[in-house]
């Protein structure tokens, strides 16, 4: 199966071990990655969709039209990124005059969208087109032993009409599934279904309380949890709950908070046997204590 | 007052070093002029005292012939730097001609406001009811005696600056006082529509119409849902979902102007997935901040500039030495691609957003 890759912004310049992971799993589990050449901003929902409609509408079909193009549905990581396209699709698809519009915008630049690219994330694709025992035959190391949580991207569950692939937005299990798939154990917890509050303003405008509110999820998590590692599927969760860890450390002088935080494709492509240097090389909150107990299936078997 | 020809100019009066026309000329609270002439139309400019605190414009947009425009409501801008100071219009109407000489020569504004600098020439539509909102004759030298007083106030507070008894604001205030704040003094003294006027009682104005026209808001309970899970209802102040449907919904645009709210929402739509009304509060809050940039535009998001002039938010395909350690391809991205990039900035120049705004795309 073909797949156009969106990068979005964060991944591509400030965590590009996570494209590497999702560049070195997807194709050993049978999908193959076409770039979106030329793509531009999803657009993030503090740009454009703050600011004007037609704009925003404008940008997302020079991006649907990409994938057109290429004649396949896009795989994205970023939760934001999968949300604000997704929207922008739905917008589009279901206004004939406002299509009709955008492609007049877009037709000096030979592009054209009509919605018949589908725009995935790539939990889903690995969890509902792969599937976690398809991962679990692959794999060359497991997280046998390591407990982990996890942390659903609120753009994957919410609003489900628009974003949703779980069989209910209140109760998701892909996640969970696809970490299990690895070897870990999975542990629940009171404050599971809470956002990370990394994405918008509220860290921006309110900082204090943004860093409390996350505190709250963190103190659950150290409570109510064993675990060695979160697993997100978001780049905005990833570097916001490294962040918000070492702001709590510092405002309560001693490192209570140092949960490693990864991507979930991280963790896969760890799994399957790529380097750590590669696939996992950037972190703000050390990761060795997961990686040195990463275990050959073969001992275990 | 008799109507006046377009050569002529008003008798003034100094306050503070600011020419005030006691005559013929009506003052509207955001420092435009108008006065009548005897063709039945308005004759509008700019009064000197916005003409002192900006210095000579290098730049002007001027509304478009044919077009109507309404008291208080934005309708021309001068650019000064790179910067914009836009103003509202004194009296509605529907606009016949503009002044060709301000068109090449910007700074006759600043150097003529009350004659060879008058802006525009509009059809009023409503001109009695108007007139009554706009300040002349000796009332136009006490408000701009209050204004005077208004902006010593805040000199005094921003710069540290007092003007000593009998003394006169000096000429381009902003250029000798960057400090000020270009945007604060245009909010503060330009653009007061959106902070003083007060809505008439026992109008409520169909404001959803203009923010977000979809049935729905109206089955509104004010449950709350919105609010319980909402990440930024933690902050400070908080944001209260239902309590922007309920300014939509009563019309009280002044106050919602002022919100800012809906910027610290996080986007992650538990309140869409959640109301039992489907009243869509995620979209309710983008199209209330869209709404807010229509009414002014110092709250259009930078990231959309950076978007304009690089495709991104982020430097995206530049770390070319840290994506080979890692074994990653180099990126065909619109920053790296020039002409694909000069496309999506044609695209978005056709947009209302950025064509009306080109100022700040540009540079």
């Amino acid at each position: 199966m073909q797949l156009c890759f969106f990068p979005g912004c964060n991944t591509p310049a400030i965590r590009p071990d996570v494209e590497r992971a999702i560049r070195a799993s997807l194709p050993v589990l049978g999908i193959e990655l076409v770039d979106a050449d030329n793509y531009a901003c999803c657009p993030a929902f503090g740009s454009f969709p703050s600011a004007d409609e037609e704009a925003w509408m404008a940008t997302s079909g020079w991006n649907l039209s990409i994938a057109e193009q290429k004649g396949c549905d896009f795989v994205v990581q970023c939760g934001s990124c999968y949300s604000s396209l997704r929207m922008g699709r739905e917008h589009l698809v279901h206004d004939a005059e406002k299509l009709a519009h955008i492609n007049e915008l877009l037709e000096p630049s030979g592009r054209q969208v009509t919605g018949k690219s589908k725009v995935r994330h790539v939990s889903e694709v690995l969890f509902r087109e792969i599937g976690p025992e398809k991962i679990a035959s692959h794999l060359k190391k497991t997280l046998k032993g390591l407990h982990g949580i996890v942390q659903y991207p609120c753009h994957t569950l919410f609003p489900s009409e628009v974003v949703g692939f779980e069989n209910s937005p209140r109760a998701p299990e892909g996640l969970r599934r696809l970490v299990e798939a690895l070897g870990a154990e999975v542990e629940g917890y009171s404050r599971e279904l809470q956002c990370c509050g990394g994405a918008g303003g509220f860290m921006k405008s309110t900082p204090e309380q943004a860093v409390e509110f996350a505190k709250n999820k963190f103190d659950a998590i150290l409570d109510e949890t064993k675990a060695d590692f979160i697993a997100v599927s978001c780049i905005t969760c990833l570097m916001h709950m490294e962040r918000i860890q070492n702001m709590c450390n510092e405002q309560l002088g001693e490192e209570r908070y140092k949960i490693p935080v990864f991507d979930y494709n991280q963790l896969l492509a760890l799994c399957l046997g790529f380097e750590p240097k590669q696939v996992s090389a950037i972190c703000n909150v050390p990761r060795d204590a997961v990686i040195s107990r990463l275990a050959d299936v073969t001992a275990n078997a | 007052m008799k109507p006046q020809q377009t050569s002529e100019r008003p008798p003034t009066k100094e306050v503070f070093g600011f020419q005030v026309p006691t005559d013929a000329y009506y003052l509207h609270q955001g420092h435009a002029w108008a006065a009548l002439e005897e063709t039945g139309c308005v004759r509008v400019g700019l009064d000197d005292f916005s003409q002192k605190i900006i210095g000579p414009a290098d730049g002007l947009k001027l509304p478009g012939i044919g077009k109507t425009y309404y008291q208080d409501h934005v309708c021309f801008s001068l650019f000064k730097e790179g910067r914009k100071a836009s103003f509202e219009a004194p009296v509605d109407g529907v606009i016949e001609a503009v002044n060709p000489k301000v068109r090449k020569q910007p700074k006759l504004v600043h150097d003529d406001p009350y004659g060879e600098g008058w802006l525009y020439r509009v059809k009023p539509t409503n001109l009695q009811r108007n007139l009554d909102n706009l300040f002349s004759g000796e009332a136009n030298v006490i408000y701009i005696n209050e204004e005077t007083h208004r902006l010593l106030n805040l000199m005094e507070s921003k710069v540290g600056v007092i003007l000593p008894d009998g003394g006169t604001v000096v000429d381009n205030l902003l250029g000798h006082y960057p400090d000020i704040g270009w945007r604060p003094l245009i909010k503060e003294f330009f653009l007061k529509h959106l902070t003083t006027k007060v809505l008439e009682e026992g109008s409520i104005k169909d404001l959803w119409q203009d923010i977000y026209n979809t049935g729905n808001l109206q089955y509104c309970f004010n449950c709350s849902t919105c609010v319980s899970g909402c990440p930024a209802s933690h902050g400070n102040p908080p944001l209260l979902v239902r309590n922007l449907a309920r300014k939509v919904i009563l019309g009280l645009e002044e106050e919602l102007i002022e919100d800012n709210t809906p910027w610290a929402c996080v986007s992650c739509s538990r309140c869409e997935e959640m109301c039992p009304m489907n009243v869509m509060p995620f979209e309710l809050i983008l199209s209330i901040r869209q709404w807010q940039c229509r009414n002014d535009e110092t709250l259009i998001p930078s990231a959309i500039v950076e978007i304009y002039k690089r495709g991104y938010t982020q430097a995206v395909g530049v770390n070319k030495e840290l994506r080979e350690s890692l074994g990653l391809p180099q990126m065909n991205t619109i920053t790296n691609n020039p002409e694909q990039l000069e496309l999506f900035q044609e695209m978005l120049m056709k947009t209302t957003i950025v064509s009306e705004n080109d100022y700040m795309f540009k540079g």
